[in-house]
């Protein structure tokens, strides 16, 4: 009953705080629209410039949005596919060593990007791969975190559906692609979402392994955001925010279910 | 499906088509706005003694902003585009020696490919490493 009193003023603090939450976005998008001379709350002047620059005057813009997508969507479908075979793996399968690996992805998992970051260069320089999206695209697949995400996910599953399933003849396969994964969308959205959003903001494994700067995706274009025109790096955030609010607004109903699921705290 | 998620689908594939035409587009006007450069095709003749000076036509001499040397020759270069291959000027610093004979004028400066081509007029002002549009790239001579 307490949390009742006051609800025009913990209304106010909220809005507040979900305005301060919302103002870098408000900001970008407002300066989009400035005539590219300096950053302001509201522009002295208004403009297109940096619309027409991004997606007309010059393809630089565009092809960056493409590389980060080309590269997000293989990510994202190569880590999806490879966390849930390993969480169907640590979930339902018994083997020796078992609890010992899954603690060691935990630890992996702890670890920040940098620690490997030398070791994944070394290991993808021996296999030629350094300078091509590959070198990229194969360390974001074995992700720990997609597996330790799906073998929770999978662990909510009642062994009774499983136990049917196998009674009726079903493989290990058929198993985990007619039962645990149609039972786990809210987990696998959260993983599509949260892989999404980690690829799509990833700075640091481009510069290190790529050397074409053509080859680069918007995130890196994005973080030199101090140098150039106003109105066309806002312009940018716009173009770069498109497709994780679509995936978040397509995902939304998902991602609480999936997070609660997998019972991180 | 529920129809926001519907709704969702729709907005983003017809938001890939507009950005997939916008890139088709955009990769065109930025060559049709490329500076026009025509350039005069050199062919090295020097000797080992003295391979660091040559004769260029004095349309092919630009004057250098930095003051790092005497004159700039400008060559066109081929690398990667944003989605194909581009030409782009290349500046190569020189140092005039002697000027005005028959329309050319003799510069110190790196040595040159044994074909170099260098620029000799332009339609739009360029700077070093900007991409130009080669309007002459078959020309031979």
């Amino acid at each position: 009953m307490k949390y009742q009193k006051y609800p025009k003023l913990r209304l106010a603090f909220l809005i507040s705080l979900a305005f301060f939450a919302l103002m870098p976005l408000l900001y970008t998008i407002v300066n989009s629209f400035s005539d590219g001379s300096a950053y302001a709350l509201i522009p002295s002047r208004l403009s297109l410039q940096g619309y027409w620059e991004v997606l007309l005057r010059r393809p630089h813009y565009l092809k960056k949005f493409w590389n980060s997508l080309i590269l997000c969507v293989a990510i994202v479908a190569g880590q999806t596919a490879v966390s849930c075979l390993a969480g169907f793996g640590f979930s339902r399968f018994r083997f020796p060593g078992k609890d010992v690996l899954f603690f060691l992805v935990i630890i992996v998992m702890m670890m920040p990007y940098q620690v490997t970051l030398v070791s994944n260069y070394m290991i993808l320089d021996r296999m030629g791969l350094v300078g091509s999206w590959f070198a990229l695209v194969l360390p974001a697949i074995f992700s720990p975190f997609g597996v330790f995400l799906m073998r929770q996910v999978f662990d909510t599953c009642p062994n009774e559906f499983l136990e049917a399933a196998r009674l009726d003849g079903a493989g290990s396969f058929r198993v985990l692609f007619s039962i645990l994964i149609p039972r786990s969308r809210s987990g696998l959205a959260s993983l599509v979402l949260l892989t999404f959003i980690d690829a799509w903001n990833m700075v640091e494994q481009p510069l290190v392994y790529l050397n074409d700067p053509y080859e680069y995706p918007l995130s890196v274009f994005l973080s030199q955001m101090n140098q150039g025109n106003v109105g066309v790096l806002c312009t940018c955030g716009v173009l770069a925010a498109i497709p994780v609010l679509l995936l978040f607004f397509y995902y939304d109903e998902d991602l609480a279910d999936g997070i609660a699921l997998s019972q991180i705290h | 499906m529920t129809l926001k998620k519907k709704a969702v689908l729709w907005i983003g594939g017809i938001l890939l088509v507009l950005l997939a035409v916008c890139s088709f587009l955009s990769n065109r006007i930025y060559f049709a706005l490329l500076p026009q450069v025509e350039t005069y095709r050199f062919i090295s003749t020097v000797t080992p003694e003295d391979e660091l000076q040559y004769w260029v036509p004095e349309e092919c001499i630009f004057p250098n902003p930095n003051d790092t040397s005497d004159a700039l020759l400008y060559r066109v270069r081929e690398r990667r585009g944003p989605f194909e291959m581009e030409y782009y000027a290349q500046s190569i610093e020189v140092n005039v020696l002697e000027e005005g004979r028959q329309g050319k004028v003799q510069v110190s400066g790196p040595t040159l490919g044994h074909h170099e081509n260098l620029i000799r007029s332009f339609t739009v002002p360029f700077a070093d490493g900007e991409a130009v549009e080669w309007v002459n790239p078959g020309e031979l001579f």
